[in-house]
């Protein structure tokens, strides 16, 4: 797909979602408002990043720290003092509420990184993109071992995790051990010794 | 293949910082630092736009260990 519309859907999914919500709510006629309520603050956390990372000042990083944190702060000051009043809306109230204050400590991380990083963390050079897949490839293989090893142990009759366990096992391993390959990539210099 | 680079001496002498020589060939000055310390093997694209960007050619920006073959320059 050509990546400007790739942007363009990216920025247009959150923003549907965003307008939708809000004309719904209030309204109180769909069944799993806590859940809606939680996809417009994913929402608008989501487009608050993009913004982020398709800005290259250093002051952005700046800006979306301060409004992570300040978000953070506000609001759970609001969910230890108000919680309980909001009435029949106390649910979606606590998922709006939590989902914003991930959100905020998103944002908040997603600055701190930036300004880390520098400002021209955000340009892809063909250092970056090499570990960045070979990280990902390393990634695969490891989750392939681990799948092979909890397999053969179900064969034998060893003990494994339920079906559950197992998901969030591969669900936390394939992200975290790319991101750890490509850190020490990173650190080293170049995928190879 | 071990290799040495003499980018940091080239841009010296075109009064260049990393930064500023990795604007120009549209790289992270991360990745111009570990090129400068020998720790990244670069394309042959890469080194053929930083030897352009320094005005040299890419027998004198990098430099192989086993390499006897050097036409001078």
């Amino acid at each position: 797909m050509n990546p400007n519309r790739l942007r363009i859907l990216i920025i247009l999914i959150p923003l549907a979602l965003i307008i939708l919500s809000i004309l719904l709510v209030p309204a109180g006629e769909l069944p799993f408002q806590p859940i809606l309520v939680f996809l417009i603050v994913a929402a608008a956390v989501l487009l608050a990043s993009l913004f982020s990372i398709t800005r290259r000042q250093l002051m952005k990083g700046y800006v979306v720290m301060g409004i992570g944190m300040i978000g953070v702060a506000i609001l759970v000051a609001i969910l230890f003092y108000f919680q309980g009043d909001s009435g029949g809306y106390a649910e979606i109230y606590e998922a709006g509420v939590s989902g914003l204050i991930t959100g905020g400590i998103v944002l908040s991380l997603i600055g701190g990184i930036k300004l880390r990083k520098g400002p021209d963390s955000d340009i892809q050079d063909e250092r970056t993109k090499k570990i960045g897949s070979w990280g990902i490839t390393y990634s695969w293989y490891i989750t392939y071992l681990f799948v092979a090893f909890a397999l053969f142990a179900s064969i034998l009759g060893l003990p494994v995790p339920s079906m559950d366990v197992f998901l969030w096992l591969i669900i936390i391993i394939m992200p975290v051990s790319a991101l750890i390959f490509q850190s020490y990539f990173f650190h080293r210099g170049d995928i190879d010794p | 293949m071990a290799f040495k680079t003499r980018i940091k001496v080239y841009r010296a002498m075109k009064n260049l910082t990393q930064a500023e020589l990795a604007a120009m060939v549209g790289v992270r000055r991360e990745t111009l630092n570990v090129l400068e310390a020998g720790k990244y093997n670069p394309s042959l694209q890469l080194a053929h736009d930083i030897a352009r960007a320094l005005d040299a050619t890419i027998y004198d920006i990098f430099i192989f260990d086993d390499d006897d073959t050097v036409p001078e320059s």
